[in-house]
């Protein structure tokens, strides 16, 4: 190729105005020649924008993911089914429960001994609780000291 | 239309789409990724894939559209921890050693060019696609597509002359 028509098919090139067909045959012209010191760019681009169509999509393609799908409803299904079984079963240890003797007291003077018992018991940790309260009254004592009361 | 059928229609296409992704997304696991996603969406899509008139414009589109998408989430979500963002914008060591230096500087140069002119360079220059079909993907006009493509060329050229300048001094 004459050196000034690859000057003018560099510049059409540049402003984007070469045909498909006179591209592929600069591909080609820049791949085998050596050329002059000033085209040094474009034979290392030319060499790049063809080597570059060599790269391959080199893994397999899937066209189902919808197994991967299943498998997720299969997980919901069986999470669901643990926690109904989990409930199933805690609801017969309760009714077992229920059907055990619970120490029910069936003659109703034994029974209102029996609470009152249980009550005072409940009132006896009441009040010693109480008793640590009566610190509280020192605050008092002293605040009495100062605030008569009317 | 059955998965033979389908499997034919894309494999002549399937290269063209990794390598618009590779040029868009860089890093090769993200280009894999979205080539399969976009393959799949396809597949979904099959009963109105036929009535496209160039099949392979309209595949290469939704290529495109996916890895802009792509790139806009990656922008938008910092914060989310996925592989993706932790690719950064250089190449990965693996594949420079795959390439020349030569090769690997100009990857570099291609690398930093605005998204538009990645895809149109990617798609004329290495593709050869003509400019009807560029115009089908891309959706701009043709006079648009050239001026775009030649700034892409201009500044990959200065970019390398700079480098070889460089080189000899």
């Amino acid at each position: 190729m004459e050196l000034n028509d690859l000057r003018t098919l560099v510049q059409k090139f540049e402003e984007g105005k070469t045909s498909l067909q006179e591209e592929r045959d600069m591909k080609k012209y820049f791949n085998s020649n050596e050329v002059p010191e000033e085209f040094i760019a474009y034979k290392s681009l030319f060499n790049f924008n063809v080597a570059s169509r060599n790269i391959e999509y080199s893994k397999e393609i899937q066209l189902n993911s919808k197994p991967k799908r299943k498998w997720a409803y299969a997980g919901v299904a069986a999470s669901i089914l643990i926690v109904m079984s989990f409930l199933f079963f805690n609801d017969l240890t309760n009714k077992k429960l229920d059907e055990q003797n619970l120490g029910t007291i069936e003659d109703p003077e034994q029974a209102y001994l029996k609470t009152k018992e249980t009550l005072q018991m409940v009132a006896d940790v009441f009040s010693e609780g109480r008793e640590d309260l009566e610190y509280l009254n020192e605050f008092n004592k002293t605040k009495n000291k100062f605030i008569k009361e009317q | 239309m059955n998965h033979h059928t389908f499997l034919r229609l894309i494999d002549p296409v399937k290269d063209k789409m990794f390598r618009l992704a590779l040029r868009l997304l860089i890093s090769k696991e993200a280009a894999e990724d979205a080539t399969q996603e976009v393959i799949l969406k396809l597949w979904n899509r099959k009963d109105k894939v036929k009535d496209y008139a160039n099949l392979e414009a309209f595949m290469i589109s939704v290529t495109k559209n996916h890895c802009l998408d792509q790139l806009k989430a990656r922008h938008n979500s910092n914060l989310r921890i996925i592989h993706t963002n932790y690719d950064n914008n250089e190449l990965s060591t693996h594949r420079l050693a795959e390439l020349s230096d030569e090769m690997a500087q100009i990857e570099r140069i291609v690398g930093m060019l605005p998204e538009q002119q990645k895809i149109i360079f990617q798609l004329r220059d290495i593709e050869e696609y003509d400019y009807g079909e560029i115009a089908e993907i891309t959706k701009l006009k043709e006079p648009a597509i050239r001026v775009t493509l030649s700034r892409a060329r201009k500044k990959i050229k200065e970019e390398l002359l700079k480098t070889h300048r460089y080189g000899i001094k």
